[in-house]
């Protein structure tokens, strides 16, 4: 999950500041730190545990946009970030780790959104599915 | 014998009511509140305004601006309260 905010961050996302990039937060985003993304892990499901001494795994990887604006179309700005993500995640596929088989792009949600904040806001749920291989013994390596 | 509402001691400055200006000209006086809410997980506010139906017709008020201090709000929506002599207006932050 570090590798993808680092991808996230490193170099930062033209729309989404680094410091915006939130992981594993589950309170609400302040309208003011908006845009943000908040990235959390979904399941971690073994595909192949019959491997002698290894394991291979598919984790999901949610990240969240999170728009409050009212100059701009807050459906736009959610489309533009996730060019950007997918951009930035398509990059390097591994991640940059030596055990990650590969990131695939899932899909997105559908866009929610409020009209009763003080500007539009608008959240839109970006899934992902890492797969990896760790040791059957220790499962950090 | 009728009973003759006057809505203006209601929007009183002294008490619970703020000057504004509706549609960039015309001095308006109303209550504003601006609570907290949460919407699509995330905090923010939201903005309403009531005041007199006469001072925000329907069908003309959407989308014209109420300046309240130093901030421009957008009317988005008008709703009536009880017997529609007020006016609650959901508001949009320009």
């Amino acid at each position: 999950m570090a590798a993808v905010v680092t991808k996230l961050t490193v170099p930062p996302l033209a729309t989404v500041p680094a410091a915006k990039v939130l992981r594993g937060r589950g309170e609400e985003v302040a309208a003011e730190l908006t845009p943000a993304l908040r990235v959390y892990m979904g399941a971690d499901d073994l595909v192949d545990p019959w491997l002698p001494s290894l394991i291979d795994s598919e984790i999901e990887v949610f990240i969240e946009a999170k728009v409050h604006d009212a100059a701009v179309n807050v459906e736009t700005t959610l489309n533009q970030i996730r060019k950007e993500v997918n951009i930035a995640l398509a990059a390097d596929s591994t991640l940059g780790l030596a055990f990650v088989h590969a990131i695939v792009e899932l899909g997105a949600g559908r866009p929610q959104i409020s009209g009763d904040l003080a500007k539009p806001a608008a959240s839109m749920e970006l899934r992902y599915r890492v797969k990896y291989r760790r040791s059957r013994a220790d499962p950090s390596a | 014998m009728p009973f003759t509402e006057d809505p203006d001691v209601f929007l009183d400055t002294d008490d619970f009511a703020v000057d504004a200006t509706y549609d960039g000209a015309t001095a308006v006086k109303v209550i504003f509140d601006n609570a907290y809410l949460e919407g699509v997980d995330i905090a923010g506010t939201n903005p309403v305004a009531t005041g007199k139906a006469s001072d925000f017709p329907a069908g003309t008020c959407i989308g014209k601006t109420l300046l309240i201090g130093a901030v421009t709000y957008k009317i988005r929506v008008r709703q009536l309260v009880d017997d529609g002599l007020f006016v609650q207006l959901q508001l949009e932050q320009s």
